[in-house]
């Protein structure tokens, strides 16, 4: 039994080198492997400094959203939590148009500073909706997360529409990563450099808070303070990523499903499949939205919002007569 | 020394006092049951000597020391506690579950030692669920599933079991195997267990100890010859009843009831 579970992962990494190959290779313009060494061409300098930064963008904001919504489902005990579901995703979105709007340059810096303030502005209002006398109330989490994030989207195309802006930022409001550059990417790399290595520290104490709060208390488990390190985790994992690619639906809700269907374990054991299970379907997205309609590109968001529904479809179908217990 | 014990506990919800100015000693190595009507603050009083419940005035004693001097994974080596309704990813196979038990004792970084495999597999072997190892707890059946928390808590290796209604929603037969099995676990590896029961009858004959709890506090403590009395059920319970000997297992036995 364990040894498949590996396969699992090992082909899942397989897979994705192969898919991140093929991404550097295939646009709007194909070129040839031999393509990479050729220091003198223009295709050197467009797979390096084009491509690159857009592909590994793709891997790591697959891997950081899967992440995302895996840690949530297990610390609010609540199968369907997703990023975008409690609001986190509309958050930054909202705080990067206002921003936007109120003359905040549009750097780097800056589009990742606001991204974060308002994940995280957003999730605390959430999150204190959802407290009750008795503590965290899953049930409560999703109710005010949906109506909140619902909230902050009528704002968010309400400024847009009057401000006649709304072409500037389609890129949030569809997401993609068509002219994500290196300084994105480094981005991006530091910071799932920082995830993975708390997520790696703590994996067991999150896989714990996984039961109910009783039951990990009792165990000797510090709730409180692991479920705050969960929450930065996801705060920080879907602020990053919206940054850079803006609103991309079904990841965080739809990856941790599908990889539970291949392995049934817990937390601990399954977080590195699903980050790569993540990766491995953003990039595909990403190639798709590149090769469809060439030599257009379709709106990424939607390609995986599409595509994830489908699968997440026959999932469902497929798990008709099981129950989560 | 003072073993386990409360002094002057008081716990709230909110404006509504659910546990009142109690003190409460637990003599160790013997079966405690904690006995009363709903809402007498039986689940509550476990709550807050597991340190679940934060409590409004007074301290909770274990082995001479205040309980929240204890870090948490410490505190959970010294005590292991199985709450009402204990829920679980109904996927993870009852091997992983028991290994949670063993999480008070694992440091960051490390992989599981030899050590928690083993303790897992003798948990699993005292609760009599070893042959369901592999199986995901979503499969069990009620008995199985409870037998399964509880390996989960002996995995802890704490000296003091604390044990909230394990017997709810089984049959008969399960029951009495679940108590039966808390009998043997307090016999054979010596553990002080505090145990909610709803049945008096089956709290008169698997306790060597009661308490007895009303409106937040305790009305009655001691052997179940000398407590479970006609008088403490009227007091405590308001039924009126007939209490004689069991002739088989030499406890009290509630033999007719009403309410007052």
């Amino acid at each position: 039994m364990r040894k498949n579970r590996n396969y699992f992962l090992i082909s899942l990494c397989i897979l994705g080198l192969l898919l991140f190959m093929n991404s550097l290779l295939l646009g709007v313009h194909n070129y040839a492997l031999s393509d990479f060494f050729a220091s003198q061409s223009q295709n050197f300098a467009i797979i390096w400094q084009l491509r690159l930064p857009r592909v590994l963008a793709a891997a790591i904001v697959g891997a950081l959203l899967a992440l995302a919504g895996k840690l949530l489902q297990t610390v609010s005990n609540n199968p369907i939590a997703d990023p975008s579901l409690l609001g986190i995703n509309s958050g930054a979105n909202l705080a990067l148009i206002c921003g936007t709007i109120l003359g905040v340059p549009f750097t780097l810096f800056w589009r990742v500073s606001l991204a974060f303030l308002g994940a995280f502005l957003t999730f605390l209002i959430v999150f204190l909706l959802s407290m009750t006398r008795r503590g965290l109330s899953p049930t409560r989490l999703i109710l005010s997360g949906t109506i909140f994030s619902g909230f902050l989207n009528g704002i968010a195309y309400g400024i847009s529409i009057l401000t006649k802006s709304s072409q500037r930022f389609r890129n949030f409001l569809v997401g993609g990563f068509s002219g994500v550059d290196c300084k994105q990417m480094w981005l991006l790399l530091i910071l799932l450099l920082i995830i993975l290595g708390l997520t790696i520290y703590f994996a067991r104490d999150i896989t714990i808070i996984g039961l109910n709060d009783q039951l990990s208390q009792g165990l000797g488990s510090r709730i409180v303070l692991i479920r705050s390190v969960a929450v930065i985790i996801v705060v920080l994992a879907t602020s990053g990523s919206v940054a850079v690619g803006g609103n991309i639906a079904f990841i965080g809700l739809g990856i941790p499903h599908l990889v539970h269907y291949f392995d049934k374990r817990d937390f601990k054991h399954v977080y590195l499949e699903i980050m790569c299970f993540g990766s491995v379907f953003l990039m595909f997205c990403d190639l798709l939205a590149r090769l469809l309609a060439r030599p257009f590109e379709l709106p990424l968001g939607g390609l995986s919002a599409i595509l994830g529904g489908g699968f997440l479809i026959w999932y469902v179908y497929r798990q008709s007569e099981a129950v989560v217990a | 020394m003072t073993f386990f014990a409360g002094q002057n506990l008081t716990i709230n919800y909110g404006t509504h006092t659910i546990i009142k100015q109690m003190n409460v000693t637990f003599p160790k190595g013997e079966v405690i049951g904690l006995i009363g009507p709903n809402g007498s603050g039986k689940s509550t009083l476990l709550g807050a000597l597991s340190g679940f419940h934060k409590l409004k005035t007074g301290r909770v004693i274990l082995e001479d020391h205040e309980l929240h001097q204890f870090s948490a994974k410490k505190r959970a080596q010294l005590l292991a506690c199985l709450p009402q309704n204990p829920q679980a990813p109904g996927d993870i196979t009852v091997r992983d579950l028991v290994g949670y038990g063993r999480y008070a004792y694992q440091h960051r970084w490390t992989t599981d030692h030899e050590a928690d495999h083993k303790a897992v597999q003798r948990a699993m072997v005292n609760a009599n669920i070893q042959e369901f190892a592999d199986t995901p707890i979503a499969d069990l059946s009620g008995g199985q599933r409870q037998r399964a928390f509880i390996a989960m808590t002996l995995a802890q290796d704490s000296e003091i079991l604390l044990l909230d209604e394990p017997t709810t929603f089984l049959d008969l037969p399960h029951q009495l195997e679940i108590l039966k099995l808390v009998r043997v676990l307090n016999r054979e590896l010596h553990k002080t267990i505090i145990i909610v029961l709803h049945d008096l009858n089956q709290a008169a004959r698997f306790c060597d100890n009661l308490v007895c709890l009303k409106q937040g506090t305790i009305a009655y403590q001691g052997r179940p010859q000398d407590v479970f009395t006609a008088q403490m059920l009227a007091d405590v319970f308001h039924v009126r009843a007939k209490v004689t000997m069991d002739p088989k297992a030499h406890c009290p036995l509630l033999l007719t009831y009403d309410t007052i």
